[in-house]
């Protein structure tokens, strides 16, 4: 009359409906999370390939303004050199010692000039030790020039005039 | 009779200054003659050492053996003991201890040369 009631199989086919249940949702939720995640992936990416080009440019621009500026500098000199190359004939050195002649001084003068703030620099920070040694190259040079020995004194003369050549500044 | 001035005319730098006679071959020193230039006018005179060297290191005359630094003017002329000073070979001058750091020396050491 009563039918014997598995609760086993009923548990069991509870768990199971539950399951797909869960599953199917599962997969909706996720596809609607992926959606999602891959929209936010895309956005992303456009904003920095944007960037990225934006970046390019304004490298290359100042690239491209800076190699200007060396060309507009070094124009004459580059102009000649080009041209003096072609011309590949004896006679026609001489020509060329004598146009670069003022361009080479040019550029010997602005070495020069860069050297001697750095040599001024470096005189007023050892004016002191200068001066002593000054003092003290003179003493020996007395020294050697009164015991007859003249190679040492005319070498030590010889560095006096350049140190006083120096130290002319101080006085 | 040779004379031959050694000719003093230096600027001390520090107090004090130096240099090289000629080479003598050989010859006395008769007058030591050195002067600061503000000796004779200022009130108060320059005092300074003054010392000769000859080629062997020898200091052969200095005013600080007496202890007593030359006061303006030095003149051994007016030194009833100065004795004249055989000399050979290359002298050294020196001027050290100047009361006027940059003070401007000037004078002459004579020397009497004799000939060989």
């Amino acid at each position: 009359m009563f039918q014997k009631i598995d609760i086993e199989a009923i548990k069991k086919d509870m768990e199971k409906s539950l399951k797909e249940y869960i599953d199917t949702q599962l997969k909706v939720l996720s596809k609607d999370l992926n959606f999602g995640l891959v929209k936010d992936l895309e956005n992303l990416k456009e904003r920095i390939d944007l960037k990225l080009n934006s970046f390019q440019r304004e490298i290359s621009d100042k690239y491209i303004s800076a190699i200007e500026k060396v060309l507009m500098t070094s124009k004459e000199s580059m102009f000649i050199d080009t041209i003096l190359k072609q011309v590949d004939d004896k006679s026609l050195a001489n020509l060329k010692r004598v146009v670069m002649q003022p361009i080479l001084e040019e550029r010997w003068k602005e070495d020069l000039k860069e050297k001697s703030i750095k040599v001024e620099e470096n005189v007023v920070s050892k004016g002191e030790q200068l001066i002593l040694k000054r003092k003290q190259l003179h003493d020996e040079f007395l020294v050697k020039e009164r015991e007859g020995k003249k190679e040492e004194a005319s070498i030590l003369k010889a560095k006096l005039e350049m140190l006083d050549l120096v130290l002319e500044v101080k006085k | 009779m040779l004379f031959y001035p050694i000719e003093i005319s230096q600027t001390a730098s520090g107090g004090a200054w130096s240099f090289n006679s000629l080479d003598i071959s050989g010859g006395e020193i008769e007058q030591i003659y050195v002067e600061a230039s503000n000796g004779a006018l200022d009130a108060t005179p320059t005092t300074f050492d003054f010392y000769i060297t000859d080629s062997k290191g020898n200091v052969i005359y200095d005013t600080q053996q007496k202890g007593i630094p030359a006061t303006g003017t030095l003149n051994t002329a007016n030194e009833v003991e100065f004795k004249p000073i055989p000399v050979m070979g290359i002298l050294t001058l020196t001027v050290a201890n100047s009361s006027v750091a940059t003070e401007t020396f000037t004078g002459r050491v004579m020397v009497k040369e004799t000939k060989n």
